[in-house]
């Protein structure tokens, strides 16, 4: 980052330049190339007289032969226009062509630089104002490196997952409730409402899971097994009542009496 | 019971008339198939849940042992200490103690 001064951009006074023929016809005609200006041009010399701007925009196409290495005003106008025309851009690079023209012309006599050569624009001391604004506009022309947004893009992806995890956890825990609730199924599952207060009444209970064991397993069981969970529960009662002798196998219409109750 | 139909339908000590234990188990066998999953039981599957009806005692140990049947079942639907179990349970203590007496009618 330097300092771009608006003197830059001024207009040179009026300057004759040679041509490109004669340009070229100068150059080549110094073989040892000690050449690095030519001119002055004057009224009459195969040419034209123009002004121009001390600064020229480089296409992006030349600028990497500008970075190689510095550039004579020769060594410019030879490696730069010789590529521009055999890329067919001399139309296009017209306005490059004639600032390398000026650069390799004197306009007084005992002259070394042309009027563009400007002194080089400095640097200046890089103090955290400056780092932050360059800093700054780095991010905006390149947003990855831009760690701050890279940040809120993280924070942004942990609370996608974040809520998809929650999300997960709740099916899981609904899932999981299910499951419970379909494993802890109670008389009035099974009985209905109505059968589960004429069940409460008969029990005498005011809570409908403190009636007797049997309604639960029977609600908890498919209808299949029903029966055999009479026959278990008749079993232990024997037990209790000491009958074990006795034969007693449950009936599917006693059952089926006593749910209907 | 409140009249002569609720033999038949209500439950009560007639719901246990003589049975063959045999049967019996086979019935509780046809349940678990007719109420299996895939089950597709034919009217004969049902006419085999449906044992004898409910009837009186013929003798006095059929009766014992209907008493005590429905004393059970109500113990298991209702719980040892309801109070219509105890009835019963007393109930069934007085048909012992008068067992003596009933051999003699």
């Amino acid at each position: 980052m330097v300092e771009f001064q608006n003197a830059y951009w001024n207009l040179t006074a009026a300057v004759y330049t040679g041509d490109d023929v004669t340009i070229d016809n100068a150059l080549t005609a110094d073989a040892d190339a000690d050449i690095q200006v030519l001119g002055p041009f004057v009224a009459g010399d195969a040419g034209t007289v123009r002004r121009f701007r001390c600064t020229v925009v480089v296409p992006p196409a030349y600028v990497t032969l500008f970075l190689a290495a510095p550039l004579m005003p020769r060594q410019a106008w030879e490696t730069v226009r010789a590529q521009i025309i055999a890329d067919g851009h001399e139309a296009a690079c017209e306005p490059l062509t004639n600032y390398l023209r000026l650069a390799l012309t004197i306009v007084n006599t005992g002259d070394t630089k042309s009027p563009i050569a400007i002194a080089p624009p400095t640097a200046p001391l890089a103090d955290n104002f400056l780092l932050d604004r360059r800093h700054s506009i780095l991010k905006q022309d390149f947003p990855v490196l831009n760690t701050a947004l890279a940040g809120i893009h993280h924070n942004e992806i942990a609370n996608e997952l974040h809520t998809l995890v929650t999300v997960t956890q709740n099916a899981n825990a609904d899932a999981n409730a299910r499951r419970l609730a379909a494993q802890n199924k109670t008389p009035t599952d099974l009985l209905g409402a109505t059968g589960s207060i004429t069940l409460q009444r008969y029990s005498h209970q005011n809570n409908i899971n403190n009636a007797p064991n049997v309604w639960t397993l029977m609600a908890n069981r498919k209808k299949s097994q029903h029966l055999n969970i009479w026959q278990w529960e008749v079993n232990r009662v024997k037990e209790i009542l000491n009958e074990l002798q006795l034969q007693f196998v449950v009936d599917a219409s006693a059952v089926e009496v006593l749910k209907s109750l | 019971m409140l009249t002569n139909d609720s033999v038949r339908t209500d439950f009560s000590a007639w719901f246990f008339p003589e049975s063959d234990s045999t049967n019996d188990f086979t019935a509780q066998a046809v349940y678990e198939m007719l109420y299996g999953d895939g089950a597709s039981p034919s009217l004969s599957d049902a006419a085999a849940l449906v044992r004898a009806k409910p009837g009186a005692p013929k003798h006095l140990y059929q009766a014992w042992l209907q008493i005590r049947k429905f004393h059970i079942l109500n113990v298991v639907a209702l719980d040892i200490s309801h109070t219509f179990c105890v009835a019963i349970q007393t109930y069934y203590n007085r048909f012992l103690a008068t067992e003596s007496r009933l051999h003699q009618l």
